[in-house]
């Protein structure tokens, strides 16, 4: 169906998205042709990641789940830089578990509308690690929301505490 | 949480024997089924948790600790924690909640903090350590077990063997491949454009049951036969589990023994033998 959309329904979005720029070769062109207008591979990264059309729909979904009431807020936050979208979306196991996924969002919406201090670089890649750390020794599944929420904000002060530049890097 | 061999806990996790002994002499063990509802998606899971540390017992006794079963299905994107201070659960889950591969994954996880855990049952080079327990931590895991479920799997054979063309294969002769789709019956491209020419008409004409008895009987002994031989290699693909129940609904031997597989795929097919045209009627 993706591969279908990306060559009947929306190909000059698509081209004009991942071969807007001269393609290095002959085989990186094919690459992401391959990539961008079909859905190989590694089914789910195949869905978040890589097909032009299928990525987008995955994102909206989640903004709409994650934050019912305000989903363009949660694409506001999650899109104003690469690396917090790579970081939360693009990873299965996370885009996947929207109740812990909604819980991390619940904290960086209260960061966003504070100082945002999370959101620079090296404070959000460490919040990202430590949060990575936890979930490979507690079981999120198994606690309630509002424990997994405290528990992210535990590790977002953390973050903060150990460092990382004033304000937004 | 995935379950990975080689990890390295923080602290003493009851294990499966093979991939860890912090509890030497403890087990903890899911026995689980997964019962699919005929035709549909309908899925309910019964499991039977089964631990013997009495530490870890004691903590589920007082509701410090709870029995988990992690379900993800990544074909549906479903994800859910089923909870339980009972060593014996039975949970409906939604209809269409479930599609093709489904992990089930069995914990002991704490619901609450616990200052200084200790157990007598661990490893003597713990030593008299305690650890500061955080909540949702796990202390004994279970290996996941996979399971397939698919709308398919009662319909007829057609869900597990299926048919496509390989311009390597002469004419008039046809081969047998398995994959993790299905069991496929390979024939050559001008062969193939007869073969779906001849099934558009199975429904129309007893001469389909020739169809029957000339490719699908010999494919299904053909690939019994080689999934005999090596069934762990194929246990994870898709039609296993259905081909497998297949022969328990017919009373054959499961997948990996030395069985009469002729036997058991005309068992499978309803004898087709007899619904041959020239049969029924010479019996006419």
């Amino acid at each position: 169906m993706w591969a279908y959309l990306c060559h009947c329904e929306c190909p000059r979005y698509v081209s004009a998205r991942w071969l807007s720029k001269r393609p290095a070769s002959d085989d990186d062109a094919a690459r992401k042709v391959v990539n961008h207008f079909f859905a190989v591979g590694n089914r789910n990264r195949a869905l978040i990641r890589d097909n032009g059309l299928s990525r987008l729909w995955w994102l909206g979904t989640i903004a709409r789940e994650v934050d019912g009431e305000n989903p363009r807020r949660f694409l506001e936050i999650l899109l104003h830089r690469q690396d917090v979208r790579s970081a939360l979306i693009e990873r299965a196991s996370l885009s996947m578990n929207r109740q812990v996924l909604s819980c991390i969002y619940m904290v960086m919406r209260e960061h966003w509308e504070g100082d945002r201090r999370l959101f620079a670089r090296a404070v959000f890649r460490s919040w990202m690690v430590s949060l990575n750390r936890v979930g490979g020794v507690l079981l999120l599944d198994a606690l309630p929301e509002e424990a997994v929420v405290e528990l992210c904000r535990e590790e977002a002060e953390r973050a903060l505490a150990e460092g990382g530049p004033e304000g937004e890097g | 949480m995935r379950f990975d061999q080689s990890k390295a806990w923080p602290h003493p996790v009851l294990r499966p024997p093979a991939y860890g002994n912090d509890y030497p002499d403890a087990e903890f063990e899911a026995d689980i089924d997964v019962l699919k509802t005929p035709g549909s998606t309908s899925v309910s899971v019964k499991v039977v948790y089964q631990l013997s540390d009495p530490d870890l017992l004691r903590l589920i006794e007082s509701d410090r600790a709870n029995y988990v079963l992690l379900i993800r299905a990544t074909g549906t994107h479903y994800r859910e924690a089923i909870v339980s201070g009972q060593d014996n659960v039975d949970q409906q889950l939604p209809s269409d909640a479930l599609l093709g591969r489904v992990t089930l994954s069995p914990f002991v996880v704490c619901r609450e903090d616990v200052e200084e855990f200790r157990s007598a049952g661990w490893h003597p080079d713990f030593g008299t350590r305690s650890y500061e327990i955080r909540r949702g931590t796990v202390l004994a895991e279970d290996m996941p077990k996979d399971y397939w479920i698919d709308i398919a799997d009662e319909k007829p054979l057609g869900s597990i063997i299926g048919h496509k063309s390989a311009s390597s294969i002469g004419d008039g002769h046809w081969k047998i491949e398995i994959d993790d789709d299905r069991i496929w019956i390979v024939m050559s491209n001008a062969d193939s454009e007869q073969y779906n020419k001849a099934r558009d008409r199975v429904n129309e004409t007893s001469e389909g049951q020739y169809l029957m008895n000339g490719l699908y009987l010999p494919a299904l002994v053909t690939a019994l036969h080689k999934i005999d031989q090596d069934a762990k290699g194929y246990f994870d693909c898709k039609w296993f589990a259905s081909l497998d129940k297949r022969l328990e609904d017919i009373g054959g031997s499961e997948l990996g023994t030395n069985a009469d597989r002729l036997v058991d795929a005309q068992k499978i097919l309803e004898a087709p033998m007899l619904r041959m045209p020239l049969f029924r009627e010479a019996n006419d």
